[in-house]
């Protein structure tokens, strides 16, 4: 893939690499969909809209799966079940009839279709008001209804193609000094969030968070003005805050645990910042959680530096190039296969009955 | 499941059908909840520890006397990194007695001690299991060395048989080759230790009490067949207090604490929490109750209520 193509490579800074996202997806949805299947879908084909979700890592050794549950029909979040913390990822589904159908799918095609959908949302502006559009995924698979085999692949949220984005986390070494070309050193502009946000007249910048994240928005922006008050904006304010003093910083939810690397989703928050807000530093924060609750100490701001891409800003830009097909555990790019005969099969669990 | 089991399971099934739920507190006098008590230490628990969620389940199982939208409580995604039995070997590991030495602590995790006769006995599945046996080959073999695998293994699917024509070759330099997340200790990196779970508790209308269930998934995210469950659980209850059933609000075999005792149990600790002089209230009722379950499954790190104080000055408010 070009990455970061057109762009002179800037190799005073490295080159920002994502942590792909595992998704989980959980024996309710097995059972669901061979239900939908043979009550409803029947023999059809046809793409099936789903909903996973997710929350910011939540331990610091354990990143946060998109998970897909058995609430995954029925838009995501089951009654009750919402909480501060818990954004959801819209996605869809093909379920092919048959393994050969599975096999000879167009899997590049599919993705690719699937990653216009997300670049149309970008480009549209659409993403910016409903920021969950961004993590959309994508769940190509076969059902053995005799077996209780499930084959799936699941590419979660489609990388666009970002590259030359170059960081500095606040944990990392501090970087070489930055070249003329590029504004400020890295890390400048949110070298002293965190301290703000400590200072800041918010009694607990969670609640900011909270009160944003709140209505599932995975993406938020935070204004630090001046006298130090921090408050969360959607995407969509974006250029009415740049009118104002003050910092503008991009949130969104780190399902990655690291410290050394972003997750997933920031790859199409930056493509959203270079096709709609052209700029070529971005402050980032990676939110983290610990027990459920926002984790300033754990989450990592960063300046990030991106290409100057004017042919993604065009007037019908094609979408770049996807990726993001999940690895299976061998860490190939194949499927991965569920065998749930023993938990779901109505012979086998009669026979583990008596 | 044992015949012995299912008869009783009947039996708990007609109980619960023709019994009304309890209604009059005797969470003090006998360690047990109503649904209403239930509901609101549920509440409490949600809002200390936010990683607790309240799920409606699956509608047509939901329980009429408890509300449609808080069926049951479920966190998802809480980190496994050892094996119980590694635990085991360890003294140093030993987990914690929570209460005084002199109070009945029949439940209290026992590791250490007991352990070395224990591994010798055959039916214990932990050790020759088929993911800490050779992990390198079934990472190398594919998805299908999977879950089942242990059962039968005619069955488990042949993975070529699933590998697509078209094969996808992605070489995106700004994607981070991450293995899957492995605990870090060198020269032992062989063994697939990062486990997640999904807990829920749930209301046991004819014990009174809450039941806490196990879902498990193997480090790629794959259901762990119930055998490998078990391997998570304190070895002295394996089997005995913790047993593979049908989850009451969700689909599939869950592992589940059996709560034949729970009652007796909580009864007990809070009898020792009165003794040093503290009250606790109903709405604290499931931070006990996991302190509980921390010793059957002392591998799952819940942890959220670890600053749980059971004595009076620091009790949360």
């Amino acid at each position: 893939m070009a990455a970061g193509s057109g762009v002179p490579p800037d190799n005073t800074l490295p080159l920002l690499q994502f942590v792909p996202w595992q998704s989980a997806v959980d024996v309710g949805f097995w059972q669901k969909l061979a239900a939908r299947k043979l009550a409803e879908l029947r023999l059809s084909e046809a793409e099936q809209p789903l909903a996973g979700h997710f929350t910011a890592s939540t331990h610091t050794q354990l990143s946060s799966p998109l998970h897909v549950g058995p609430d995954a029909w029925a838009g995501g979040v089951s009654e009750g079940a919402v909480r501060g913390g818990r954004a959801v990822a819209p996605g869809s589904c093909v379920l092919t009839n048959t393994l050969d159908g599975f096999k000879q799918a167009d899997k590049k095609a599919l993705l690719q279709a699937a990653a216009a959908k997300v670049w149309a949302a970008i480009v549209s502006g659409q993403a910016e008001r409903d920021s969950a559009l961004l993590n959309r995924f994508f769940l190509l698979t076969f059902a053995d209804l005799k077996k209780w085999d499930f084959v799936y692949c699941v590419p979660p949220p489609l990388g666009e193609a970002m590259a030359r984005a170059c960081l500095a986390w606040k944990q990392a070494p501090p970087p070489a000094p930055p070249p003329d070309a590029v504004a400020g050193p890295p890390g400048d502009a949110v070298s002293d969030l965190a301290a703000r946000l400590e200072a800041s007249s918010v009694e607990d910048p969670g609640d900011v968070a909270a009160a944003s994240v709140g209505g599932g928005s995975p993406f938020f922006l935070l204004h630090c003005a001046e006298g130090e008050q921090v408050t969360a904006h959607s995407l969509e304010h974006w250029s009415a805050l740049q009118q104002q003093a003050g910092t503008v910083v991009a949130v969104y939810l780190d399902p990655c645990h690291l410290a050394s690397h972003p997750g997933w989703p920031l790859r199409n928050l930056l493509a959203l910042a270079v096709v709609r807000w052209r700029v070529r530093t971005l402050p980032v924060l990676a939110l983290k959680e610990t027990r459920g609750r926002p984790d300033w100490d754990r989450s990592l701001a960063t300046t990030v530096h991106l290409p100057d891409l004017p042919e993604w800003r065009a007037t019908g830009a094609p979408c770049p190039a996807a990726v993001g097909w999940e690895r299976s555990a061998a860490g190939a790019l194949g499927p991965r296969v569920a065998a749930l005969g023993a938990a779901l099969d109505p012979v086998q669990l009669a026979g583990a009955a008596v | 499941m044992s015949l012995k089991q299912k008869l009783h399971d009947t039996w708990v099934g007609v109980y619960e059908s023709v019994t009304p739920p309890r209604t009059v507190s005797a969470f003090r006098s006998k360690g047990v909840l109503t649904p209403e008590e239930f509901v609101e230490a549920g509440d409490n628990l949600v809002n200390k520890c936010p990683t607790w969620l309240w799920d409606a389940g699956e509608p047509e199982k939901r329980k009429p006397y408890l509300p449609p939208n808080k069926q049951f409580l479920i966190t998802h995604n809480v980190p496994c990194f050892k094996r119980v039995h590694t635990m085991e070997e360890d003294p140093s590991t030993e987990t914690e007695q929570m209460m005084g030495e002199d109070g009945e602590e029949g439940w209290l995790a026992t590791h250490g001690a007991a352990s070395e006769t224990r591994q010798d006995e055959g039916e214990i599945p932990s050790m020759e299991g088929p993911s800490t046996e050779a992990p390198k080959e079934e990472a190398k073999a594919g998805p299908s060395r999977g879950a089942a695998e242990a059962d039968d293994e005619d069955e488990v699917p042949d993975m070529d048989e699933f590998q697509d024509d078209n094969n996808l070759v992605e070489d995106d330099a700004a994607t981070f080759q991450i293995p899957y997340l492995r605990a870090e200790e060198p020269g032992d990196e062989n063994i697939l230790r990062t486990r997640t779970y999904d807990l829920s508790i749930t209301y046991d209308k004819y014990y009174q009490t809450p039941r806490v269930w196990l879902y498990g998934y193997d480090e790629a995210k794959r259901p762990l067949h119930p055998e490998q469950v078990l391997q998570d659980v304190s070895q002295d209850h394996a089997r005995k207090t913790v047993t593979i059933e049908d989850h009451p609000h969700l689909h599939g075999k869950h592992a589940s604490v059996h709560p034949c005792k729970h009652s007796l149990v909580m009864k007990k600790i809070l009898d020792v929490i009165c003794a040093k002089g503290a009250d606790p209230r109903v709405d604290q009722y499931l931070f006990i109750f996991l302190k509980f379950i921390a010793s059957v499954i002392p591998t799952i790190e819940y942890d959220y209520t670890v600053d749980f104080d059971l004595g009076p000055s620091k009790r949360q408010s």
